[in-house]
């Protein structure tokens, strides 16, 4: 004999899923400008300063707002010039997103992703 | 242990419950607390428990009986999984546009997020910043070399290369 509930509790199932395949989190909505440029500003001074297998965090504004630069490798290119991975984690709004990412230093001092021979950035989203 | 503590409070809740409210039953002692043989009314709120009950009870006393008799009600859980079959059955008459609709509208979302990301880093619209070049020629810097790259900075190393 079926339970009168099951059927509830089924559809609340298909509801929430249903929710989480149609709005993914997507946390850069809900950044403002300020925290662009803290979120910049801390990955520049991950990339020149921070030995691989550490992080830097920053926070933004609301609280729960910001996000971690961990630099995982450097790397060096077949030019001389060095390169630095990092994984960076932003979270705002209750929504997160994790990728990893390589910035390249320029003849200028900046960091600057890298990008392919084919154009496409050297990014993996995890 | 847990499980059987929380089995056994069950147990016991029930069967104060149970005449309160009229139901006929019999609580019986098995090696770890009580084991209430009820009325058909619980026994069918159980997840159907039911039918092989009684052999199960003796079954459950011989071996660790709560444990026993829980893993006996998802034996009842198995049989009313046949009715979730049914209804997974008639959840795979769904449309399949709904389905495809849907994989569109995830893919969407993955590409905006992506759009984002890049948008994030600097990337979108900034081609000319952007370093181009063969990833595959990346190689690892030791770690001492990269202490010192901290350590005394990086200008000097760039595009000429191996100033160090």
């Amino acid at each position: 004999m079926r339970q009168p509930w099951a059927g509830l509790v089924a559809a609340g199932l298909l509801v929430g899923c249903a929710t989480v395949q149609a709005s993914p989190p997507n946390p850069f909505d809900h950044l403002s400008d300020a925290d662009r440029s803290l979120a910049r500003t801390t990955r520049e001074k991950a990339l020149e300063s921070s030995p691989s297998g550490t992080a830097v965090q920053w926070t933004g504004t609301p609280p729960g707002t910001g996000g971690t630069i961990a630099v995982l490798a450097t790397l060096r290119r077949a030019d001389g010039s060095y390169c630095r991975s990092f994984r960076e984690t932003v979270r705002a709004d209750s929504a997160s997103d994790s990728f990893e990412a390589v910035f390249c230093r320029t003849a200028a001092g900046a960091w600057s992703p890298e990008v392919d021979k084919g154009g496409v950035v050297a990014i993996q989203q995890r | 242990m847990r499980l059987r503590s929380l089995t056994t409070h069950i147990m016991r809740t029930t069967a104060i419950a149970l005449p309160l409210l009229g139901a006929p039953f019999t609580v019986k002692m098995v090696d770890h607390g009580l084991k209430v043989a009820p009325a058909q009314a619980w026994a069918e709120s159980d997840h159907g428990n039911g039918g092989g009950h009684d052999s199960g009870g003796d079954h459950g006393g011989s071996s660790g009986g709560s444990d026993h008799s829980s893993s006996s009600g998802g034996g009842g859980d198995h049989s009313s999984s046949g009715g979730h079959d049914d209804h997974s059955n008639s959840g795979g008459s769904h449309d399949a546009s709904q389905d495809q609709s849907r994989d569109q509208n995830q893919s969407h979302d993955q590409d905006r997020l992506a759009q984002d990301r890049d948008s994030w880093l600097g990337v979108s619209g900034q081609s000319s910043s952007a370093q181009t070049s063969n990833s595959g020629s990346l190689t690892p810097v030791p770690q001492d070399e990269e202490r010192q790259l901290i350590e005394h900075g990086w200008a000097g190393d760039d595009a000429q290369g191996n100033s160090r």
